[in-house]
């Protein structure tokens, strides 16, 4: 079996780009030195990321897993604040007017996926369900674009963030959900896809999300019971994108605590292939315990 | 504290110019110091001694510090006075904010770094690592201070023993809990109520025994966290319980929870009856601007019906506090009207802002209070008192 380590979701600015981010907003300092604390950032997540299969950028400027689809397309506004699940962050609603594609995919491609083969983006369910105005379909399709565009530009590994599905567990909605990820994964040719869960058990809805026409199903084994999923049977062709290390605590992860987990899901599941990464976005953290967390990844041996 | 419709306010307001850039060592301009002679003026505040110290603009001692400290304090407190509240506050001019001033004052919390809350805006994170203990209890000397020269009965707000666990991370009741088993998802959960109880029973609690020893009658325990995790209201009341412990009979209790989902309180809060005697939500954010006392005009209210099936005075949020638009009096008698129909009793309704004014400007959350203060009048005439 194979084993990879990666990225999750949003990764947390540095805190000298906190620092530009906020001067800017108060006029205090240009674009161009803005674009350079960005730049120091990206220099950083490379080096974090040296030797990794899988490089992404980790979504820096990107204000919430859902904001740069509001660009995507011919007319949307960005709304009010709403609580991110059960955590002290917020996003804002997007209210979708008209989602016809705008002409400058070129252009939005570049600003939002800056380097690396890792592309993380919402899954249509939760592009769907954080909006207003656009059905799963629609969202999947807006996403089909943007995979199709980023894997003829060199993107071989496509993580899509579901954390709406388990969390409300929504069965009703799978169909539609399978039908946007077959789409998604059309475009996406012989990239890796992953539909990544987290925020909640993923038992419950197992066997339908490893029907999906996925490459991988992602879980976050801190909410979620490794023998659970063994007894819903995991039974199935498809990778582990395996949250095992908390991101939404700053406690570090030693080995007595993960070598255990390990162990149950390589024997247990048996999956295709395993990605070992965090339980949900890195963001949750400070950089510089994020960063942290990354090192006790890459210490897990294998392949990464 | 029985009062029909009394009328105050909810925790912060903004810190002036003056007292911002004095604290934080950045040189005062003209503007600043015109603002304090006119604050001054307008509160009748004595402002020599204070813009003698301004006057040197920058580079100001301890001493000069706390005193600016103590004259943004005075004049919020006479702002609160003058807009007639019946219950007052100097707006947190004390503190830094609600989350990194008490964490500092608790042995066992380090700071890591900040995380983003949204957009460009982000808070310091601190992590329990080691046992936790109150350093000394932090609103006394607030208290002591705001108590010296205010007019009317004070009331301090602190933040409550669910939230501070909430916003921080553990590194201490959660050590060696392993991943991926139902044993340790049940750990996490035992530990989780540890950590809430012991910052309710070895950091509130004396908070608030310390603040009653200094003679404090009225305090508001702010949970803006409380509904984050709906699976874990049940622990956020028990720690309620135990931050109050038996003081519950010898205080006024205030609860301040806003820009949540009140629903997922509802049975539980019943466990907090005869604990907190007020609580309080926001309102006036989610409402029209309509005057009339319609459900269609007074959309913003309609968790009021559940919450006044409980015993709890209700604290009524009347002024939106996101926004410039000073509201009417008319508008805010409608809506102390509307809410009285269902509350039935005017000395179990109380009004205040939706939360603490410190998005606005002084001009503008003393216009907002001035307004607050008119349409309780007007209603308090319309039912004949």
């Amino acid at each position: 079996m194979k084993r990879f380590i990666s990225l999750n979701g949003k990764y947390p600015r540095s805190e000298a780009l906190i620092r530009a981010t906020r001067d800017h907003e108060r006029g205090r300092i240009g674009k161009e030195e803005l674009e350079k604390a960005y730049g120091a950032d990206y220099d950083r997540l490379k080096s974090i990321q040296t030797g990794f299969s899988m490089v992404s950028d980790g979504l820096l400027n990107w204000q919430d897993i859902v904001r740069p689809f509001a660009y995507l397309v011919k007319e949307a506004q960005v709304g009010g604040l709403v609580r991110y699940f059960e955590t002290n962050t917020f996003y804002r609603k997007i209210h979708f007017r008209d989602t016809t594609i705008r002409n400058d995919l070129d252009r939005w491609a570049s600003e939002y996926f800056r380097f690396g083969n890792l592309a993380i983006l919402p899954s249509p369910y939760t592009l769907s369900r954080f909006s207003e105005g656009i059905s799963i379909s629609r969202a999947g399709e807006l996403i089909a674009a943007a995979v199709e565009y980023l894997r003829s530009n060199g993107y071989n590994y496509f993580f899509l963030q579901e954390p709406a599905i388990v969390y409300y567990e929504d069965t009703a909605s799978l169909e539609d959900l399978g039908r946007a990820l077959r789409s998604i994964s059309r475009k996406a040719g012989d990239a890796m896809v992953s539909l990544n869960t987290y925020f909640a058990d993923a038992s419950p809805l197992i066997r339908d999300l490893l029907r999906m026409p996925v490459s991988a199903v992602g879980v976050d084994f801190t909410f979620t019971d490794i023998e659970s999923l063994m007894e819903a049977g995991w039974n199935s062709d498809k990778g582990l994108v395996a949250g095992i290390l908390d991101t939404q605590n700053s406690l570090m992860e030693t080995e007595a605590v993960l070598s255990p987990v390990m162990e149950k899901i390589e024997t247990g599941l048996r999956p295709m292939f395993l990605i070992y990464t965090g339980s949900s976005d890195f963001e949750f953290l400070p950089s510089s315990v994020a960063d942290r967390k990354v090192e006790i990844l890459r210490n897990l041996g294998g392949e990464i | 504290m029985r009062k029909p419709l009394l009328a105050h306010e909810i925790g912060s307001l903004a810190k002036p110019n003056w007292r911002v850039k004095a604290i934080s060592g950045r040189p005062l301009s003209d503007e600043d110091l015109k603002e304090a002679r006119r604050w001054g003026e307008f509160l009748d505040v004595e402002t020599d001694e204070l813009l003698s110290i301004l006057g040197r603009r920058r580079n100001f001692t301890r001493e000069e510090k706390d005193r600016i400290v103590y004259y943004s304090s005075l004049m919020a407190v006479r702002l609160l006075e003058k807009a007639g509240l019946d219950v007052v506050y100097d707006g947190e001019q004390h503190r830094v904010e609600m989350y990194e001033y008490p964490i500092k004052r608790i042995e066992g919390f380090e700071f890591y770094g900040h995380v983003r809350s949204f957009d460009n805006k982000y808070y310091r994170k601190a992590a329990l690592v080691g046992p936790m203990k109150l350093k000394y209890p932090y609103h006394v000397e607030e208290f002591r201070r705001i108590n010296s020269f205010a007019r009317k009965p004070v009331k301090i707000p602190i933040t409550g023993a669910y939230t501070l666990v909430d916003w921080s991370f553990d590194e201490y009741y959660m050590k060696d809990i392993e991943i991926g088993t139902r044993r340790g998802l049940e750990r996490r959960k035992e530990a989780r109520r540890q950590f809430i109880s012991d910052m309710a029973r070895n950091v509130i609690y004396p908070n608030l025994k310390a603040l009653y020893d200094e003679g404090a009658r009225v305090l508001q325990i702010d949970e803006p966290a409380a509904t984050t995790k709906p699976a874990e209201v049940p622990d956020f009341v028990r720690g309620t319980v135990e931050s109050v412990g038996d003081l519950r009979d010898r205080v006024f209790f205030a609860m301040h929870i806003c820009f949540s989902d009140y629903s997922v309180l509802f049975p539980h809060i019943e466990g907090l009856q005869g604990i907190i005697h007020e609580m309080h939500f926001e309102y006036a954010n989610r409402d029209s601007r309509e005057p009339g006392r319609t459900e269609r005009e007074r959309i913003g209210y309609g968790i009021l019906k559940e919450l006044a099936r409980y015993d709890f005075i209700v604290g009524l949020g009347v002024i939106d506090v996101h926004t410039d638009f000073i509201e009417p009096p008319e508008l805010v008698r409608d809506r102390i009207l509307y809410a009285l129909e269902i509350v039935k009793d005017p000395e179990r309704l109380y009004v205040a802002p939706d939360c603490g004014l410190r998005t606005r400007t002084w001009d503008v959350a003393f216009q907002k209070l001035r307004n607050m203060v008119e349409g309780r009048n007007m209603a308090l005439r319309e039912i004949g008192l």
